[in-house]
């Protein structure tokens, strides 16, 4: 083992000398400012073919008729090698001639940057705001008058009875069909746009190709019995056999482009890129190159089929480590060839944007696709599974600085060298922003309590912002609900209605004025959460099954682990493990609301239950002194017991409501407390609660403690690192705000922090599942405000996932400025010694 | 000053980077001999408890005003309290909603003190860290530190002292010295007459200790001197201060980044701001102190290493950057 190169320190501190080569800085450069543009190709093959086979309308449409549909839009599509324009910013058309070319042919959409359009699912929101998109304030879209006119004549009348919402709310019956869409302000139903959030398994494309699985499929369609299985493995057939077709078919564009081609250099570029692309994804790869372009391929398959929201990677360092050594080996490549294929790879993953209406902004704003990645960590069987490729990966991320892929790192305590915790905490320094640490021990430990094996578990990748997932045999659907948890405590304090009164519309629990005592408070609103709990799985569950009857998903189940074993597609429960996820938004403030209804109305009787309600309703209008007295109650990430006890219940009440409600494919639900930017969209509806927030605030983002509430960082740490890891199966997103200085310190004090936070402290407590920094200089952030054009790759961390500073919307500015900030070291320093001890002879 | 039952706490503050090895947890005793004009944490000065007031989350509700039994609370006056009516019996503190008013100072029995500070345990592992008292003057209560410090070396923690020097020597040999393993011991001042215009007491007892303990075998002592600019890099004080450390046999010497805190830090408990400068120096402002000290050592012909500039290659670099050192870290 000591002599696997890939583990030599010297090779390592080499990749640290390696800069961007000129060709990927300007292909990054045209990636930053080109402006997404409205892709019709899909939306125009998929209605057209739809409407052909007469799919549309239908209420049910087999695996099959869909795997056949999507080959032959991978068979119509046109092969893109090299993008011929771009929109670029305040230019116009800009040709891309002459500009270098990718290593990597095919694109997810048509466009350099563009938007895809999935009619079938949400895209009828942007009907509306078509002519609009490119005019919009924040994350405009272009899009050409003739293309606006065909999607609101063509395309979009199509769908109209044949997309998931409308087809569920035909469906759904008197009881549910109003929680369908009228309840945003209580929760969000992702099934709605997809399921993707979950993670392939490339681990048998590479090791197979796709040919060798397609062969499978042939063998095991002859011997299954049942129609609906030799269905299954014929759909498994199609769809890998047009995903070869669709490598194929870019390779012998990319041939075609070679012939043409006057440059011998540009020449030998563009059949090298043929050759990987005929090899890969058909055949099992054989170098770095191929693997890479294997993903690749397969990736632009299974965005075709499924709208892309946190679908990721997985562990690319472990996946690609043994054709990254090979190589090297063989001297087929070298570091900085390795590196330069990755930024190529980073940049292809970015060349997409999701579709989101100007009323969705508030909630995702700025959002790329999330496509997490995954680095280090330990292998199933426990051992430490850092190598070269993961400080590689790492050193890509830190140089391009880019909001897509979501790059996470793992970090197992001792078993993962310290080292890679520095080498993590100085890619933060760099970059500001990324990557988010996962800390392996607490991770396995609440997978595990939600059933995986250990080996399953310790095989976990990142999906979408931070929830843990057995990469390649998951299909967890880690979004698939998302919970304003604010608006569960307002109906526990308003009898199950809104503020505004109007109709029953959880449970009515009673008058908290009436209550006996806090436990009583307590009873009502874990009512509610059983009330929700109930409400959003059924219809999760209505959602999950129009998906099975008119979204099965063959691509993806043909390269994932169980469909192909137990002859179901993945929409019908064929993954290894099933899942579904709720994301609880607005824990803190409802925690810290939950201490100070307990200290000041129930125990110590500060305020009476009915003037604390008016108090609220009036947004503490003349209520200064009760409003500085709930805010000085127990706050959550403080040492306070009854904070921690507070959080401890909610946190299991959470889990106890849907972790034991079964899903649609036989899965559990799990929890996690991430938020996007839903916790300032939400908490912009929201009224003031009792911990003294004002109406509008945002609330915390992701599980992190109210800003300024816990203003000393190892209070804040120590208490989330004493959270139950058992209860958060979903992940979690933890905020830490830091002002960095420059001293040579900064680095090593970051790692002994995090190392401090995942402690367990010899087993008194669980130890922090996971961290995000945000490390930024109030007076960059400054300059970036006044500036925009000049930081346009300013990255900053929103939860979960990064964004560029210019496209938030202000109040979301806002929010990440106020949040608590840490001094990593105060301006003064520790002072400067001089050694005495050398005395001249 | 005598040693009476427990002192009082005034804060403990954790995760620090910057009060000796590591990440500490650094608690300031309440009480001290000197009057230093650019004292850090003047509210630790008076041992007894005392009301402080931070403005910025004031709500002017006027509670303390009707909570004040001898009429010394005002919403009007900015700084809140009349210091010279109050006689610190905290009713307004337990008035007021916002906690804007509130109590400095608190009794911590030892097992408690000890109980909390073992919560970041975690930090000083993984850093190197441990426990640092501070003040005030931390030393004017070893036999109360005796008591604290027997139960953190139990436990195997690394305790740093920051002392001025005013402490009985004696007394701190026998029940302090044994469980500490680093002394950050301020010199200010060489000459007498300066160290009682800046730090209102003479310099005598200051620097018999510091020749005392840095003859003391086996006992870390780190003598560090705080730069204020017109204060201690008066002409002359830096090199005297080499002069005496070189004598009394010290192994290095730091030179502690002026601090513009100072200014403010009386606001909280009423006391005038003193008139030193409001903002950091730069680290090429800072410069000539350091080229001073090292030209003090080479006349004792001690060479010592070019001081190494502010670190590079962070993407956010601070504006101004002071002293840094890049001292090896220490094993847990």
């Amino acid at each position: 083992m000591s002599t696997d190169l890939l583990l030599d320190p010297v090779r390592l501190g080499r990749l640290e000398q390696i800069d961007l080569p000129p060709r990927i800085v300007r292909l990054r450069e045209l990636h930053l400012r080109a402006v997404p543009e409205v892709c019709m190709e899909r939306p125009r093959l998929l209605t057209r073919l739809a409407r052909e086979r007469s799919l549309l309308d239908r209420t049910r449409i087999s695996v099959l008729e869909q795997a056949r549909l999507y080959r032959e839009v991978l068979e119509s599509r046109e092969p893109v090698v090299a993008h011929a324009a771009a929109w670029l910013e305040g230019t116009g058309e800009v040709s891309l001639r002459g500009e270098p070319l990718p290593l990597l042919a095919g694109s997810t959409t048509s466009r350099f940057k563009g938007v895809p359009l999935y009619p079938e699912f949400l895209a009828l929101t942007l009907w509306p705001e078509l002519e609009e998109l490119p005019r919009r304030r924040s994350n405009p879209y272009r899009i050409r008058p003739a293309e606006v006119d065909e999607l609101n004549h063509d395309i979009f009348p199509s769908w109209i009875r044949a997309h998931v919402a409308e087809v569920a709310r035909a469906r759904a019956g008197a009881s549910l069909e109003d929680g369908l869409l009228g309840h945003v302000d209580l929760y969000l139903l992702s099934k709605l746009s997809c399921i993707s959030h979950t993670i392939p398994d490339f681990g048998r494309v590479l090791r197979r190709g796709l040919l060798d699985l397609a062969e499978e499929a042939r063998q095991r369609c002859r011997r299954a019995r049942g129609a609906d299985r030799r269905d299954l493995y014929s759909a498994l057939e199609e769809a890998l056999l047009g995903t070869v077709a669709w490598g194929h078919r870019l390779s012998a564009e990319a041939r075609a482009m070679a012939e043409r081609e006057p440059d011998a250099a540009r020449r030998a570029g563009l059949r090298a890129l043929a050759e990987a692309h005929q090899r890969a994804p058909a055949e099992p790869a054989r170098t770095f190159r191929e693997g890479l372009t294997a993903i690749w391929t397969c990736w632009n398959a299974v965005l075709l089929e499924n709208a892309n929201y946190g679908l990721s990677l997985g562990r690319l360092d472990q996946l690609l480590a043994d054709l990254y050594r090979a190589d090297l080996e063989a001297g087929r490549i070298d570091q900085e060839g390795a590196l330069e294929l990755v930024c190529d790879f980073w940049l292809k993953v970015g060349d997409h944007v999701p579709g989101v209406p100007g009323t969705g902004e508030a909630f995702f704003g700025a959002t790329g696709s999330n496509q997490a990645v995954t680095l280090g960590g330990v292998d199933a069987e426990g051992r430490c599974a850092v190598n070269e490729l993961s400080h590689l990966l790492l050193r890509a991320t830190e140089l391009m600085r880019l909001r897509d892929p979501n790059v996470n790192a793992r970090y197992h305590p001792g078993v993962n060298p310290p080292a890679w915790l520095r080498r993590i905490c100085r890619a933060n320094l760099r970059t500001g922003a990324t990557p988010a640490i996962h800390n392996d021990r607490a991770v396995v430990r609440a997978m595990t309590a939600r059933g995986e094996t250990l080996a399953q578990a310790r095989d976990y990748g990142i999906v979408g912002c931070v929830e843990p997932t057995s990469a390649g045999r998951a299909y967890g659907h880690s979004a698939a609900i998302l919970v304003n948890l604010v608006s569960v405590l307002d109906l526990a304090l308003f009898r199950g209605t809104r503020r505004d009164g109007g109709q029953l519309l959880g449970v009515d629990t009673g008058d908290p004025g009436g209550f006996a005592g806090f436990g009583a408070f307590r009873e009502a609103l874990s009512a509610q959460i059983d009330w929700l709990a109930a409400r959003t799985t059924a219809l999760n569950d209505l959602l999950g099954a129009v998906h099975q009857d008119i979204h099965p998903t063959p691509i993806l189940s043909s390269i994932f682990e169980g469909p192909m074993e137990q002859g179901l597609d993945l929409s019908r429960g064929g993954a290894t493990i099933n899942g579904s996820g709720v994301a609880v938004v607005g824990l803190a403030d409802v925690v810290d609301s939950l201490s100070a209804l307990q200290i000041h109305v129930y125990e110590r009787r500060t305020v009476g239950f009915d003037a604390l309600r008016e108090a609220l309703l009036r947004d503490f209008a003349g209520d200064a002194v009760l409003r500085a007295m709930l805010a000085r109650s127990p706050r959550f990430g403080s040492d306070d017991p009854v904070a921690r006890e507070n959080a401890t219940w909610l946190l299991g009440e959470l889990d106890r409501a849907f972790g034991s409600r079964i899903n649609y494919r036989g899965g559990r639900y799990r929890v996690g407390y991430w938020t996007m930017t839903t916790h300032v969209g939400w908490g912009s509806l929201a009224g003031a609660l009792p911990s003294g927030r004002r109406a509008g605030a945002p609330f915390a983002s992701g599980i992190t403690p109210v800003s300024g509430a816990v203003p000393c960082l190892a209070t804040s740490l120590g208490a989330m690192a004493g959270l139950p890891a058992e209860a958060i199966t979903s992940g979690m997103a933890h905020n830490v705000k830091f002002t960095p200085s420059s001293r040579a310190r900064s680095e090593a004090d970051l790692a002994a922090t995090v190392e401090a936070y995942f402690d367990d402290d010899d087993g008194r407590r669980n130890g922090g599942m996971e961290v995000q920094f945000t490390l930024l200089r109030p007076e960059a952030v400054a300059d970036a405000l006044a500036h925009p054009e000049r930081h346009g790759d300013l990255l900053v961390r929103v939860s979960g996932y990064t964004a560029y500073l210019r496209d938030l919307s202000p109040a979301m500015r806002r929010e990440i400025l106020e949040r608590t900030a840490f001094a990593l070291a105060s301006e003064g320093g520790e002072g400067f010694t001089l050694s005495l001890g050398e005395v001249q002879a | 000053m005598r040693e009476v039952g427990s002192p009082l706490v005034a804060a403990i503050k954790r995760h620090s980077l910057e009060d000796g090895p590591g990440i500490r947890t650094v608690v300031f005793l309440k009480g001290c001999a000197f009057r230093c004009s650019f004292c850090q944490n003047p509210e630790t000065r008076d041992p007894r408890a005392e009301i402080g007031f931070s403005p910025a989350s004031c709500i002017g509700c006027g509670r303390c005003v009707q909570a004040c039994p001898r009429d010394a609370a005002s919403t009007t006056a900015p700084e809140r309290i009349d210091r010279d009516r109050c006689d610190r019996c905290a009713r307004c503190a337990g008035a007021c909603p916002s906690g804007s008013l509130h109590v400095i100072g608190r009794t911590h029995e030892p097992e408690a003190l000890v109980a909390a500070l073992l919560r970041d345990r975690p930090f000083w592992r993984h850093s190197g860290g441990g426990v640092t008292f501070s003040g005030g003057e931390c030393l004017l209560y070893p036999r109360y530190l005796e008591r604290v410090l027997r139960l953190l070396v139990a436990e195997g923690v690394h305790v740093t002292i920051q002392t001025g020097g005013g402490f009985d020597y004696d007394r701190c040999a026998a029940r302090v010295w044994p469980y500490v393993r680093l002394v950050q011991f301020d010199v200010k001042l060489a000459d007498p007459r300066a160290h009682r215009k800046h730090c209102g007491t003479d310099n005598g007892r200051i620097l018999a200790n510091l020749r005392r303990i840095l003859a003391e075998p086996g006992l870390e002592v780190q003598p560090r001197v705080p730069l204020v600019p017109g204060v201690t890099d008066a002409p002359g004080n830096l090199e005297a201060i080499v002069e005496l450390l070189v004598d009394a046999g010290a192994d290095r010497i730091t030179l502690l980044p002026y601090n513009p805190l100072c200014v403010r830090a009386g606001d909280r408990v009423g006391l005038p701001r003193p008139l030193h400068p409001e903002r950091f120096l730069t680290w090429e402002e800072e410069g000539a102190a350091r080229e001073r000290v090292r030209r003090a050592l080479g006349a004792r012909r001690i060479r010592t290493a070019a001081p190494e500039g502010p670190a590079k290659g962070d993407l956010h670099p601070r504006l101004t950057v002071l002293g840094s050192t890049d001292r090896s870290r220490q094993g847990a």
